[in-house]
């Protein structure tokens, strides 16, 4: 019950004293009544219907509505929650016999409680603009619904970001990152058709349900802005409407923060994500890339935007783009699984210590301290899975056949990534999550930046530039992916990547060798 | 019966460095157990695995006769923590503030009002109850805070350096309120580096030096055994002291002058008043003249002094 919620209540007193939010509520209520009435007044003056100029006048309302809640609700989440974290007051709450599931839900709708009220003063205006508007619930119902739903994702998004970080200017940061990786990052990938992540926003339902009964002017606005076209998302043989898949995928997602809020509550120091949540997270997010995917695999249709206009995607970009897209795309998600899930050497060492200590040998496979091997172990095998079932599915539809290529060059492929996993997996149990940052800035960035300047200076020498990019670890993953191109097609340029994937491939080898042997020494010095 | 407290084996890592080492302890209910220690002594870390914040590397923890690791939420029921430098959420009211915890706690209706205003008026802070928390000064933080600890009546009271911006007059409060708590059975561990207040309010002492337990029991026993282990003797020569101080050192007993009394020797002893008494008489029997001998009594901070100067201690493997 939110209204008996102590924590609740708590932010209901503090942030809705009249002396401090007066201000913003009249904020609110000026700059929506001038949107409504700008935007109203004058078209009915000019003589035009009443109903057309109010459905004019949804799309101001609806953006102040997602400024308030999605943007400085979600900002006060997070700044609001890492303050409690950085002045101990979270600790006490820690401390109280308050069940975790209230204490997230207090601070999930306390933080924000002066958004919501500044919601409301909204929804007259809005009341008034759906009335004479004459907008059908079966338009502004769905999209309610879904702005809610993308209202907790973001908030909790705020909560998440609050919760990992230590410094209240860094969770400021991650969660003003994170919303832009989810609203305007991640739904570009939709493009290369993974439109699920287009489904975290509000912008699909926004297509689907509301531009066809707003008016004209509105339109033409909301066509500049390049939003996708209300369409049903492809789900292997099957499709579903776009208001339910944006239920669903947001749902998956609250699961998954929920998970990692109360993680974090119980106890701090741990990692932000079990490993068995994150190989689960893994999964649901490859098999949702493959079914979106699905059609182009099997050639039923083109759904990735970029080659629309094409019709078929033709053998010879398919079999090099769809796997690598879904290699880049997954392989970048199991960086950040990796980076949330495996423990730092301090980590380690103290569970370790703490197993020796109660007489066991080593520690669970699955424990938060417990070192990657296994878990790494099993990202691979759903990669593998994942990797044969394209390429198996790609065979099928008779791609490699128009080609004559080898199906079994994706072997390269799933070299190339097992190697570059388990380079990320020690590197980070070697050095930590801060070094990790150092690493890749330095031996991944530096690399393709030397490259692009050789390349800048004298186009003649792209093959050394190509050669000098293999030394940077994010490149093994192309490289590898290059090999699965029809030899017809490459020509003469064939002899250089084949350079380039053996310099990467050199060079990931070097550094496992390294990375691994280092970690192996770290841990068999291990005091106790 | 089972003791409030029973720690063995505790140790806490942060990297490379040992914060608490091998701390075994334990407090029987209705104490009040000082823990004192310099800035990095370990304090704030014991107390934060007691207040089952902090996960120790090992160790083994029961409270309330709950295995913390086993059982932390029973023991978070029963548990009232006060942390060093005590935040507060500066735009509550202090009656909020109070009544926000009290409910968390499961306290509700006329019976949340009644304990908010005890608590309030224990700590005497019952005058500023609507004034808001952001306002107050960093003694009467302390007090509030202090108020919010007590109001679910826990068995176990964890202060970390609770007196740290109180006046004299509060931390007279702060005494009694915390005799008065622990008269009822409650078990109060208090830490602090302002050694003299410690002795005054608690029933037994541990010392903490660079995550090691030196010395702990009752107050008296460990003022006696630290006294008993290393003392200070006045020693007032007739005439020139200089024979007496080379007959000292050759014996490799540490002897100082004082600057004030030239015909003064401090001697540095270690032992009991056996030893004292032995010394004495191989003076005089050594033909020097003495017309004073006086074992000066060291203060804890004087004890303090002396174990934060003892060598550190082979890191166990």
């Amino acid at each position: 019950m939110l209204h008996k919620n102590p924590i609740f209540i708590r932010f209901c007193r503090s942030e809705l004293r009249p002396k401090k939010a007066f201000f913003w509520y009249l904020l609110v209520l000026i700059s929506t009544a001038f949107a409504v009435a700008v935007t109203y007044a004058p078209q009915v003056a000019q003589g035009r219907e009443a109903m057309a100029a109010a459905r004019n006048a949804l799309l101001p309302v609806m953006i102040i509505q997602g400024i308030i809640l999605l943007f400085m609700g979600t900002g006060s989440i997070a700044s609001g929650i890492t303050r409690e974290k950085v002045d101990n007051v979270l600790n006490y709450q820690r401390l109280t016999p308050l069940p975790t599931r209230d204490k997230i839900i207090g601070y999930l709708f306390g933080l924000p409680v002066r958004h919501y009220v500044m919601f409301a003063i909204t929804l007259p205006f809005l009341a008034f603009v759906l009335i004479v508007g004459r907008i059908p619930p079966s338009a502004f119902v769905p999209y309610y619904l879904v702005f809610f739903t993308s209202t907790l994702l973001y908030h909790f998004t705020g909560l998440v970001a609050g919760m990992i970080s230590r410094k209240w200017r860094w969770s400021a940061r991650i969660s003003q990152g994170l919303i832009f990786l989810l609203y305007f990052v991640l739904p570009q990938l939709s493009h290369i058709g993974l439109v699920f992540l287009e489904f975290l926003t509000v912008r699909p339902v926004f297509a689907e349900k509301i531009i066809p009964v707003i008016g004209s002017n509105a339109n033409i606005s909301i066509q500049g802005m390049g939003f996708m076209a209300g369409q049903s998302v492809p789900l292997f043989t099957l499709t579903l409407s776009g208001t339910l898949f944006s239920f669903i995928i947001q749902a998956g997602l609250v699961v998954l923060f929920a998970g990692i809020v109360a993680r974090k509550w119980k106890a701090d120091s741990i990692p932000a994500i079990s490993k068995k949540m994150a190989l689960i997270t893994f999964a649901a997010f490859s098999i949702m890339s493959l079914a979106n995917i699905w059609p182009n695999l099997t050639r039923a249709e083109s759904a990735l935007n970029i080659f629309q206009s094409n019709g078929d995607l033709g053998a010879e970009i398919a079999v090099v783009l769809l796997p690598l897209i879904m290699a880049l795309v997954t392989t970048y998600l199991a960086f950040v699984l990796m980076t949330s899930a495996l423990p730092d050497p301090m980590q380690f060492r103290h569970g370790r210590i703490r197993a020796m200590r109660l007489g066991h040998d080593k520690l669970n496979l699955w424990e938060d301290a417990a070192g990657g091997y296994p878990f790494i172990a099993v990202l691979l095998f759903i990669q593998v899975i994942f990797f044969g079932v394209v390429i198996f599915t790609l065979n099928q539809a008779g791609y490699y056949a128009d080609i004559e290529l080898n199906p079994l060059q994706g072997l390269w492929l799933l070299l190339g990534t097992a190697l570059t996993l388990f380079y990320f997996q020690a590197l980070k149990e070697n050095f930590g999550t801060g070094m990790l940052a150092m690493f890749v800035l330095v031996s991944w960035a530096v690399p393709i930046l030397l490259a692009v300047v050789i390349f800048a200076v004298n186009q003649d020498q792209w093959p050394l530039a190509l050669a000098v990019t293999g030394f940077s670890p994010i490149a093994l993953i192309p490289f590898s992916v290059f090999q699965m191109a029809p030899v017809d097609e490459l020509q003469d340029n064939l002899i250089h990547l084949q350079r380039a994937l053996g310099v990467a491939l050199l060079t990931m080898t070097g550094l496992n060798v390294w990375l691994h042997l280092r970690l192996r020494k770290l841990r068999k010095a291990l005091p106790i | 019966m089972e003791p409030a407290i029973d720690i063995l084996d505790l140790r806490v890592d942060y990297g490379d460095l040992t914060a608490v080492n091998n701390l075994s302890l334990t407090i029987g209910s209705g104490e009040i157990y000082g823990l004192v220690g310099p800035n990095g002594a370990g304090k704030t870390s014991t107390l934060n695995v007691l207040a089952t914040l902090l996960v120790p590397t090992y160790g083994t923890v029961r409270m309330a006769g709950y295995d913390l690791e086993e059982d932390p939420e029973a023991i978070r029921a029963r548990l009232g923590y006060m942390p060093d430098l005590a935040p507060i959420i500066g735009n509550l009211k202090v009656w909020e503030f109070l009544d926000l915890f009290a409910a968390a706690h499961g306290i509700w209706g006329t019976e949340k009002a009644k304990t908010v205003d005890k608590c309030l008026e224990l700590v005497g802070m019952a005058e500023k109850r609507h004034v808001l928390c952001g306002t107050l000064s960093r003694g009467m933080t302390q007090r509030v805070v202090l108020a919010k600890t007590l109001l679910h009546s826990p068995g176990i009271l964890l202060l970390d350096e609770p007196a740290s911006g109180m006046d004299p007059i509060a931390r007279i409060e702060l005494k009694d309120a915390l005799q008065n708590v622990a008269s009822e059975g409650a078990t109060v561990i208090v830490s602090s580096h302002i050694l003299s207040e410690l002795s005054e309010m608690a029933t037994s002492i541990g010392i903490l030096h660079k995550g090691r337990l030196r010395e702990h029991g009752p107050v008296m026993q460990v003022l006696s055994s630290l006294k008993q282990a290393s003392s200070v003797i006045a020693l007032d020569l007739v005439g020139d002291p200089q024979p007496c101080r080379q007959w000292l050192a050759d014996r490799h007993i540490k002897v100082t002058s004082d600057e004030k009394h030239p015909s003064r020797l401090m001697v540095e002893l270690a032992g009991d008043e056996m030893h004292q008494a032995q010394l004495l008489k191989d003076i005089v029997q050594a033909d020097f003249s003495v017309h004073g001998f006086q074992a000066k009594h060291s203060s804890l901070e004087d004890l303090m002094r002396a174990i934060s100067a003892e060598p550190d201690e082979e890191p166990e493997s």
